[in-house]
């Protein structure tokens, strides 16, 4: 089981994620978007987040930036969840910290097989 | 056109979405050039794009009865009216209908960015695109409701 920080501005989508997630025996705490994610990731740690790009607040990818300089966060894996699938955005992506991506919509199948392969 | 083109990966991009998510099947209708500003569907999720070579506003409506069978089969929801949950769903669905036409568009040459989806509600609601650009409207019919695609882009 991993602890598990979803971060989407759409209530909707991080409900979706949630719901395979628990199916499968993982804890998730959510984070509707930039600001909230930053906060909770302040004070706790998880064992792999779930981030999507395109936000209000701020891109996914500043955001990645930013979570990588907290010391609890420098390390885990960081899987852009996004509807975005560019060459140019992925690589952006990983240059800034990004450990995987995932192109919506995400069915319950291939979420679980990019967290368990990260999480072991 | 650049509308028809994308009329294609929106297609390809709405049966993939609607049949993965929701088991949905969905028909598409033929498409027409929209005159008026007024959506045929209760919900809309909009979206700019804006790319070197394509720029406009592409649209979901969504009928109360297909976003109601939406929040059911995909969040396990049973709600009754469109209300702020359903709202959320029509947003992310936009989000993600035109966002997977965009990829393939991406691919085809036509790179853009997308902006985050832009709501409006209400039986009649406007739909506001690029004034002096050619709207394409596609039904899209489900058993259990219907939706209809907008698009207004220039090359």
């Amino acid at each position: 089981m991993a602890k598990i920080l979803t971060i989407d501005d759409s209530l909707t989508m991080c409900k979706m994620l949630e719901a395979f997630l628990l199916n499968a025996g993982h804890e998730v705490t959510i984070a509707l978007g930039p600001r909230e994610a930053l906060e909770i990731a302040r004070t706790e740690v998880f064992d792999l987040v779930l981030c999507d790009i395109n936000m209000p607040e701020m891109s996914g990818i500043s955001l990645v930036s930013k979570l990588r300089r907290l010391p609890a966060f420098e390390y885990i894996p960081i899987i852009m969840v996004t509807t975005e699938n560019s060459d140019y955005k992925k690589e952006k992506a990983k240059t800034t910290g990004a450990t995987g991506w995932l192109q919506k919509p995400v069915s319950e199948e291939r979420l679980l097989k990019a967290v368990n392969k990260l999480t072991g | 056109m650049i509308n028809d083109e994308y009329a294609a990966s929106i297609l390809k991009s709405v049966n993939n979405v609607l049949g993965m998510m929701a088991q949905i099947p969905v028909v598409p209708q033929t498409a027409e050039i929209k005159t008026d500003t007024l959506s045929r569907g209760d919900v809309t999720g909009l979206i700019k794009i804006k790319g070197k070579n394509i720029q406009g506003t592409a649209s979901i409506s969504f009928s109360r009865e297909i976003i109601l069978e939406l929040t059911k089969r995909m969040l396990r929801t049973e709600i009754t009216e469109i209300d702020e949950t359903a709202q959320d769903l029509a947003k992310e669905m936009a989000n993600m209908l035109i966002g997977g036409a965009k990829s393939e568009m991406d691919d085809r040459g036509y790179y853009a960015d997308m902006s985050i989806p832009y709501l409006s509600t209400g039986p009649g609601h406007e739909i506001i695109h690029t004034m002096g650009i050619r709207t394409t409207l596609i039904p899209v019919t489900t058993e259990y409701g219907n939706l209809w695609i907008e698009l207004c882009f220039s090359s």
